[in-house]
Parts: structure tokens; C-alpha cells; sequence
């Protein structure tokens, strides 16, 4: 790990990708353990079992209007603190492969991805990786409201 | 949340786990009283002193166009003034002493849901449902989709 490296990337659909804080990442969890939760939204349809835990899980392809992932093999679980009561929470997000970290400085920031109006509800703010404008995901915002889905 | 989940009983059926309150539930009655009649038989028909409708749901809650057949029991539940009938697996009285409900997580729960709640009942996980609030889902557009039991 460089000692620079501050942000996660990952592919969340085939060519698309999302970024999160180095600090956020929990762990890298291979064929997780899904329950499916009744009458869940298609983005969040599932509870993760993880150490014990019972987390929800969080597709984002299907809440910016894309197809989910045929089969999930990864999950990347993450921690951050819930803006209502700072206590710590867990999620975890579905890859389509793994992630790797990267070094993102104020001077890649650009536009949010124009695709959905969902960014702006989950994402802290953007930069500019070769031709892609990646989101960095607010992760209070993903998992802390039902959000609604972009058809 | 850290009420416990005394008083419920345990309920299957396409693979999901119920949890109910006990005291919602009228009677168990054996599927082999719809047996017979056309795939949507009501149970009015055939379960004396317990008439009412029986449904099939699936495991995201959705009515079945039809009765499941595969099933083995009728839990026959009480809502308010309304008794209804769904088709289940498997019933039994919570395995575990004084288990944790946990509510659902912000992103997976809403107002109208039936299901708010969730207990780890050893390797697996059921849900906390509502018999009054499920009874208003059952007869409400959005449970009536195509499906086949």
C-alpha cells in the first residue's frame, strides 16, 4: 500500500466505477452470505450475514438505473458513523470485481457523473480518473434513507 | 432495539422466516383441507368455524396466483376484525430464550412494510411481522403482482 493511497475504487458494473475512503473499508468479503429482506428495495434487497452481523447490503447499479449483478462474488463491507447519532455503522457494497486503492488529490475534482440524479444523493463529490468521472460515495447518505430508484 | 421476542411462534415458507405473534394466531390447520377443490379454493369453503381466505405468499410477500400445494400447513391469524389464512412449511415456537430484535436497516424499511424488524435465530435469520399491517399488504395493490406459486 502506498502511503499516499487515500481512496478505494471499485467497479460496481461492468465499466462503471464508484470510490470510497481508504479509511471506510472494512474488509473484502468473497461469496458473501445474502438473506433477502421482503418488500426491499432492488438496490438494497438483501442483508449481508458478516461476523455475526446481519448488514445491509447495497447494489448501486440498480439505483442509478443499471442492471445489478448477475451473480455477486464480492462484497466490500465498510464503516462509517451515522450522521444522526455518530454511532459506527456497517454495510457492505457489491462488486463485480476487486477493488484497488488509488491516490485522489483536490485537483482531479470535476462534475458528478451525468447519468442519474442519484449521485447527488449519495455522493460527497467527484473526480476525474482518465475518461470517467468517479463518484466518492457518501456513505451515511447510501445507507442511512430509502432511497428511491431511478428508472 | 432490544425488546425481546417472547410470545412468538417461528413460521416457513419459501424460505423465509416469519416471526409472529403467538397470540395472532387462531389455529393451524392441515393443507390436506384444501386438497381436492380447484387451485384457488378459499378456505372459507372447506375450514369450518374458521372461515375465511387462504393465501400462498411468496418470500417477498407478493400473494401467489395460486395456492402452493407444496405446502403442509394453514396458519389461520387474526387481525383486528379480519381472520385470514396463509400457507406455510413449517410452524414452531421460537428456538431460542430472550433472542434481540433488530430493526431494519433505513435504507430497506418504510412506513407500510409489514416487516420492520429482524432476529438471528441461530444460522438463520427471520423477520418481525406485523399480522394487522400484513393483512392490509395482502389486500393492497402493490402484493398482486404475476407470479406463479
Amino acid at each position: 500500500m502506498n502511503a499516499r493511497h487515500n481512496a478505494v475504487l471499485f467497479e460496481f458494473t461492468s465499466g462503471r466505477h464508484a470510490a470510497i475512503g481508504l479509511h471506510e473499508v472494512a474488509e473484502l468479503v468473497m461469496s458473501p452470505r445474502l438473506v433477502p429482506v421482503p418488500l426491499a428495495p432492488d438496490y438494497c434487497h438483501s442483508l449481508c450475514i458478516w461476523q455475526d452481523r446481519a448488514i445491509p447490503f447495497v447494489e448501486l447499479a440498480p439505483l442509478i438505473g443499471q442492471r445489478s449483478l448477475e451473480k455477486t462474488r464480492l462484497a466490500l463491507v465498510v464503516t462509517y458513523f451515522a450522521r444522526s447519532n455518530g454511532e459506527q455503522r456497517w454495510g457492505a457494497l457489491g462488486l463485480s470485481t476487486y477493488f484497488r486503492m488509488v491516490s485522489v488529490g483536490d485537483d482531479a475534482a470535476c462534475l458528478l457523473p451525468q447519468d442519474s440524479s442519484a449521485w447527488a444523493s449519495i455522493a460527497h463529490s467527484c473526480f476525474q480518473l482518465v475518461d470517467e468521472n468517479v463518484p466518492i460515495l457518501n456513505l451515511d447518505a447510501l445507507f442511512e434513507q430509502r432511497l428511491e430508484l431511478i428508472s | 432495539m432490544n425488546t425481546a421476542a417472547a410470545g412468538y411462534a417461528l413460521i416457513c415458507f419459501d424460505g423465509l422466516n416469519l416471526l409472529i405473534d403467538q397470540h395472532a394466531i387462531v389455529s393451524l390447520e392441515n393443507m390436506i383441507m384444501l386438497k381436492g377443490g380447484d387451485d384457488e379454493v378459499k378456505a372459507s369453503e372447506v375450514i369450518e368455524g374458521n372461515a375465511c381466505e387462504v393465501h400462498s405468499l411468496t418470500a417477498h410477500l407478493v400473494v401467489a396466483n395460486k395456492i402452493d400445494a407444496r405446502c403442509r400447513y394453514i396458519v389461520v391469524l387474526q387481525a383486528d376484525e379480519h381472520r385470514f389464512g396463509i400457507t406455510v412449511d413449517s410452524v414452531q415456537s421460537l428456538p431460542i430464550q430472550d433472542p434481540i430484535l433488530h430493526l431494519l436497516p433505513a435504507c430497506m424499511s418504510f412506513s407500510e412494510s409489514p416487516v420492520k424488524a429482524y432476529v438471528q435465530v441461530e444460522e438463520r435469520v427471520a423477520f418481525c411481522c406485523d399480522v394487522g399491517t400484513l393483512w392490509r399488504h395482502i389486500n393492497s395493490s402493490e402484493s398482486r403482482h404475476e407470479c406463479e406459486a
